[in-house]
């Protein structure tokens, strides 16, 4: 009997811890709850120390900082990380270690780092071997790493494999560490295209028209690029394998300019007026006509597709202003998109597929816009600095690069998040820099 | 820049406004209730209480929003009508230690932002004198509504 009773006592001592051991704190007590709507930091704050160096190379100390420097800049750039002054570190990874078990995480975490990117290299001759690793240090968690080794050279291609992983890792998105830039420069004295890293490293010259080339357009594999040249007196189309260096050119009478590659076919679009009127047409990439695709009286040029290549963005004077608008292929149907202002131009269909970025001419000069496909949510994103114009969007859509005059009258390009902010010049050249156009990812970088 | 730094300090002091009036139209129907219908058994001291540790609790939630920090490209885009709540409990010396969620966003990304904001305001503000109790527990909901 005195046994039954104490394991029914025993048992509703269970019953009721388990109760409260259950029953969230929030039935407790109550609260209200004070509403905080706007993040106080935009940028993921990240620790980037040197690397580790694991033998006496002397090389190695210098390459140590070097990488760091190469890492922090890179991700710094995608404009989702503020990269944390180093002299704040209360922790050496030279000395504590670039793994887990080592890390003491209290240490990041109370300079306020939320994310801590931990390395170590070894030099041999030539050859270079790499450790990096990406942690969360609230979570004390490894996120990604990667051993690689390569040449010593080769150490930018690492950190950019490195840097591709670890946004991946953070917004599952490919990010654009891949990507190249087109444009057009007169360093020369004449326009022609150079290409650069997405970085504005490593410009090189990829015309030797002597006159005047215009419109760089990447094909969605990245290995083809379409412009309009007068290298024979004549503006005609050009379609360029860069690769081969081979190609095609379409020189039909009167314009040939303002190409654009249909999204996974090897076919484009371009702006021709042999019909007497300007009108776009689609061809192949070795410039065979297929069908003509606007049909109207005035002007209509630049198109820009839609990532389905389904329907494409252009620009038309048949209201009597170039204005915006938006053609769909499956049924034919042609929209306007842009109401606001009386001088709407050169569309970019951001990779996204739901918005649509142009430059519009107003009093105050040209700006850069973002517009919904569906004609909502119109927003400005460059005000009140120069002239700015041809936005292209970053393969992941995350950045839009673009020309300005804002530091007097040259122009250069420069690059901005998809909201408009981290505005930055990209590179600095001799001459004006205009027409950016952001290439796809390119495999075999 | 200048434009983005003007919104974020205009929505900084219209966040702070509104926490205040709330707390004033707040302290207003305690004082009406308390008028009204509760003179009687009203603790002496209440109403101070009350508004002490209701200013206590704003003065947490702005040390902390100080602290979230949130990427909505890295939430994965468009995230303005989610939102996380969660609470936890400051001791006197102002040693948080507990953090829970009541309701989480769907989006992971948005709770552990909201729940590292937290962790990285740790300590805050110690109980201001005369409060007296074991414990006070915030209650936050934490919405990404700027930048659109």
């Amino acid at each position: 009997m005195i046994i039954q009773k104490n394991i029914k006592k025993i048992c509703l001592t269970l019953l009721f811890s388990l109760f409260f051991a259950a029953v969230p704190p929030a039935l407790l007590a109550k609260y209200d709850y004070i509403d905080i709507t706007n993040p106080f930091i935009r940028k993921i704050p990240m620790g980037i120390p040197l690397l580790k160096t694991f033998s006496k190379n002397y090389q190695e100390p210098m390459m140590a900082k070097k990488t760091a420097d190469l890492i922090s800049e890179t991700l710094e750039f995608t404009g989702y990380f503020k990269i944390l002054d180093r002299s704040a570190f209360l922790e050496s990874p030279q000395k504590s270690g670039i793994t887990a078990t080592n890390i003491k995480f209290k240490n990041w975490t109370s300079i306020g780092t939320e994310l801590l990117i931990t390395g170590g290299l070894l030099i041999k001759g030539d050859k270079i071997e790499m450790e990096l690793r990406l942690y969360d240090t609230f979570k004390q968690q490894l996120l990604t790493g990667k051993r690689y080794k390569g040449k010593t050279k080769d150490y930018r291609r690492i950190v950019r494999r490195f840097c591709s992983r670890v946004i991946f890792k953070l917004t599952n998105n490919k990010g654009f560490f891949n990507s190249k830039i087109a444009f057009v420069s007169t360093g020369t004295g004449n326009k022609e295209i150079y290409i650069c890293d997405f970085d504005g490293y490593n410009p090189k010259k990829i015309t030797n028209s002597k006159n005047i080339t215009l419109s760089p357009a990447w094909s969605s594999d990245g290995k083809w690029l379409a412009y309009t040249s007068y290298m024979r007196k004549h503006p005609d189309l050009y379609i360029k394998n860069l690769i081969s260096r081979h190609g095609t050119i379409v020189a039909k009478k009167g314009i040939n300019s303002s190409p654009a590659w249909v999204p996974g076919k090897f076919e484009l679009s371009a702006t021709f007026s042999f019909t007497g009127d300007q009108e776009i047409h689609l061809l192949t990439g070795k410039g065979k006509f297929i069908k003509k695709l606007t049909e109207n009286r005035g002007i209509d040029s630049s198109p820009s597709w839609s990532p389905d290549g389904k329907m494409f963005a252009f620009v038309s004077k048949r209201s009597g202003t170039p204005q915006i608008y938006i053609k769909n292929l499956i049924t034919g149907n042609v929209i306007r998109l842009t109401f606001n202002g009386k001088y709407n131009t050169q569309p970019s269909w951001a990779p996204c597929g739901n918005k649509i970025a142009y430059s519009a001419m107003t009093r105050q000069g040209i700006d850069i816009y973002v517009v919904g496909v569906d004609g909502n949510n119109l927003t400005r994103l460059t005000t009140n600095k120069g002239n700015n114009e041809s936005p292209s969007w970053s393969p992941d859509g995350s950045l839009i690069t673009f020309c300005s005059t804002r530091k007097g009258s040259v122009s250069r390009i420069y690059i901005m998040t998809a909201y408009g902010t981290d505005q930055r010049q990209l590179l600095s050249l001799p001459g004006q820099q205009t027409s950016p156009a952001w290439s796809p990812e390119i495999m075999n970088n | 820049m200048a434009q983005i730094s003007k919104k974020v300090d205009e929505s900084k002091a219209d966040q702070l406004a509104r926490a205040f009036d709330r707390l004033e139209s707040k302290v207003k129907e305690t004082e009406a209730s308390e008028s009204t219908s509760n003179r009687q058994s009203a603790p002496s001291g209440g109403k101070q209480t009350f508004q002490i540790l209701d200013l206590y609790r704003v003065e947490v939630a702005y040390h902390i929003k100080k602290n979230w920090a949130f990427s909505k490209q890295m939430a994965g885009g468009n995230t303005s009508s989610l939102s996380v709540e969660l609470a936890f409990k400051v001791l006197p010396g102002g040693e948080i230690v507990d953090i829970w969620f009541d309701k989480r966003s769907g989006n992971t990304y948005l709770d552990d932002s909201a729940r590292k904001a937290v962790m990285k305001s740790n300590p805050v503000l110690p109980h201001p004198e005369k409060m007296g109790r074991p414990f006070v527990i915030i209650g936050l909901r934490f919405t990404d509504k700027g930048l659109e």
